[in-house]
């Protein structure tokens, strides 16, 4: 399977959105912080679709929601366009809200029971008083004909709608402001298989149409793969590799990585027995307090003692090609081929 | 070979959908209407307080005596209910007691439910510290046996109205306020607020437009239940001498002139204690009708 998604817009020298050495702890006990996310750094191009992925509970919506404004940072900055967004105020913290919007997990908990459809859609658009309420109506119309549902759906309320209507509707709220970048927190992972590819074209559809940005959250690696440019794996907190998505597919170098792809089977029955799977040993580390050391290290078939002082940075091994582990560039030789 | 009759031409009339729009709290509406109790009860509460407003119109004298003619038995000509000891007007005691019991219920209900609604809303939004300091105060104010507070307020302060609303809303509130918390609470992590908080929304937005729509039912159904009671501390205070006293009337202090002259003049107990029971209990029916029409999990 290719990539659908070779975006011809995407503005290499221009990273629009920059994520240094993000940390965001939340206090769960007297001295106890649960490190949701532990120092992570990357940037998301103009026009491209950058595809976070990881296990449940690694830290992918905290950082989402770190870019939404949701949260204060524990430490690390994240710029937009070049500027640090947790010093925007009055007007700029708008055109934040104005260019960054997020489509949630859960469509049965992203609206409001209590809201119509119209109401719903709208919401930001009065926020902002953006429009009298005749445009806002038109407005609404017409993104509810963009994202698949029609005017008639307009005076419903959410549960009347399934549950891919539903994130169809999410997506028209977060549109509604003409935002460039939109955070989708695992958008599709409530949906059933058949409507995740209704809602992914969707969002591959608008991307198009409206030149937008995103940074695309999901736990399925093989549903990134088909949206993204690039992909980032995260790991408790971590982010352990960065690469383009063909690269990261044919090269995966970061020992979690190779773990994680060779658990997804193929499609050739006769590739598929020939395969060779990594079983992780070991369990998942509790977040809370984790030491400061290489988070893969409980787990890693190449642990060593040098991959316990201190997490290991991000480096660019081979050209964009990011990974951080002790080995770095040892992992590319014989030795530690798959 | 069977009949077939031809479809009518209005088919395309009798095949479209009949599903009808209905906003959240008319479809509420609908499903209490089929709850004949709740129903009954509603009527009936309003019927009393009807008794109670309008009644004080036509029966105004409550308070005027009648020595010669005391004791008098319902039914006696210018006294329908008949009249208590000092040659009073039962009916228009009556009607009097109502009016105070019914307001002192509602005002302080509503007291109650503004404040707890008000500090739980605040304590739950903002969490962290300042809801830690403002629940352990809860917990304080709920420690405290309440009729202590009330009995202590009402012999130091004075007696009647005023302080018995002022002593029966420093207590009632905690609930509401722990209620309303919570729901708070579970509410704001709910994704369509951080969609709101993402937009741009400001906190009063958020509030207004999310939060108290979203925790409104519980607190309707817990200002129902809690009527019930307020009247009920209310009626117990008047009866032993500490809310409202004679010769004003409320349903307590009727009550207790009616005790006085028990096993004799029984109407004079009854009449009061009866519509005060019935009372209670609509308020009871109504909050569990309340309660289930407003069941998110009883929508379709
Ligand atoms: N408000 C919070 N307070 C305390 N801990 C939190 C909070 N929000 C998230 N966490 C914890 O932070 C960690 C990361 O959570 P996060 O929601 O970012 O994971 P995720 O990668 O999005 O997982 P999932 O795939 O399940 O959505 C989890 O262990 C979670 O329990
Ligand atoms: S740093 Fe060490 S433990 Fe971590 S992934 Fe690399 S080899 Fe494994
Ligand atoms: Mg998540």
């Amino acid at each position: 399977m290719s990539n659908i998604n070779s975006n011809t817009d995407v503005n290499h020298s221009n990273p629009l959105l920059e994520v240094r050495s993000l940390k965001k702890y939340f206090k769960v006990g007297r001295r106890q912080f649960l490190k949701a996310v532990d120092g992570i750094t990357f940037h998301i191009y103009q026009g491209e679709t950058f595809g976070l992925v990881g296990e449940s509970g690694c830290g992918k919506s905290t950082t989402g929601r770190a870019i939404a404004r949701l949260y204060s940072l524990t430490g690390g900055e994240i710029l937009y366009d070049g500027m640090d967004i947790s010093k925007f105020k009055g007007k700029a913290a708008t055109r934040y809200a104005f260019d960054v919007q997020m489509v949630f997990q859960d469509p049965y908990a992203s609206l409001d029971p209590r809201m119509t459809v119209e109401s719903i859609v709208a919401e930001g658009m009065k926020i902002h008083r953006m429009y009298n309420s005749e445009q806002t109506r038109a407005k609404v119309y017409e993104l509810l004909e963009k994202v698949g549902l029609n005017k008639e759906h307009a005076a419903r309320f959410p549960h009347e709608f399934s549950g891919g209507q539903r994130q169809r509707i999410g997506i028209a709220r977060a549109l509604a402001v003409n935002p460039k970048f939109l955070v989708c927190d695992e958008p599709v992972s409530a949906l059933d298989v058949s409507i995740q590819a209704q809602i992914i074209n969707l969002l591959r559809d608008l991307q198009r149409e409206f030149n937008l940005t995103y940074l695309f959250i999901a736990h399925d690696l093989s549903l990134v793969k088909y949206l993204s440019d690039r992909i980032g794996v995260m790991y408790l907190g971590s982010l352990l590799e960065v690469a383009p998505a063909e690269e990261l597919y044919k090269n995966p170098l970061h020992p979690y990585t190779r773990a994680l792809l060779s658990a997804i089977p193929v499609p050739d029955p006769a590739e598929e027995s020939e395969r060779t799977r990594i079983l992780l040993q070991g369990d998942v580390q509790s977040p809370i307090n984790t030491p400061e050391q290489c988070k893969f290290y409980s787990r890693c078939k190449y642990a060593e003692a040098r991959c316990r002082e201190r997490i290991p940075p991000l480096v660019e091994t081979t050209e964009g090609h990011w990974i951080a582990c002790a080995l770095n560039k040892e992992l590319n030789t014989d030795a530690y081929a798959i | 070979m069977a009949d077939f009759t031809p479809i009518p031409k209005n088919i395309e009339e009798s095949n479209r959908s009949v599903r009808v729009f209905v906003s959240y709290g008319k479809d509420a509406w609908n499903r209490l209407k089929k709850n004949k109790v709740a129903v009954a009860s509603l009527v009936f509460i309003i019927f009393v307080i009807l008794f109670g407003f309008a009644g004080s119109v036509f029966f105004p004298n409550y308070t005027k005596q009648n020595l010669l003619n005391t004791f008098a038995p319902p039914g006696s000509p210018g006294a329908p209910l008949g009249t208590d000891e000092l040659g009073r007007d039962l009916l228009s005691r009556l009607v009097r007691g109502t009016k105070i019991s019914i307001s002192i219920g509602l005002t302080v209900a509503t007291i109650n439910i503004i404040i707890g609604s008000v500090y739980g809303g605040i304590a739950g939004y903002f969490g962290g510290a300042a809801d830690m300091i403002m629940m352990r105060i809860v917990d304080i104010v709920i420690s405290i046996p309440e009729m202590i507070i009330l009995i202590l307020l009402l012999t130091i302060i004075s007696k009647g109205m005023p302080t018995l609303i002022l002593a029966l809303c420093l207590t009632g509130w905690t609930g509401t306020a722990r209620l309303v918390r919570g729901q708070v609470l579970q509410l704001r992590e709910q994704e369509y607020i951080l969609s709101a908080r993402v937009l741009g929304a400001g906190k009063f937005f958020i509030i207004l437009r999310h939060l108290l729509p979203n925790a409104i039912d519980p607190i309707i159904v817990r200002f129902a239940m809690s009527i019930p009671g307020v009247i009920f501390a209310e009626a117990f205070l008047s009866y032993i001498g500490l809310g409202v006293s004679i010769p004003d009337a409320s349903w307590g202090n009727l009550a207790q002139v009616g005790s006085n002259q028990f096993p004799n003049y029984l109407w004079l107990f009854f009449m009061p204690a009866t519509l005060f029971s019935l009372t209670m209990l609509a308020f009871n029916l109504l909050g569990d009708g309340l309660r289930d029409a407003l069941d998110p999990k009883q929508r379709w």
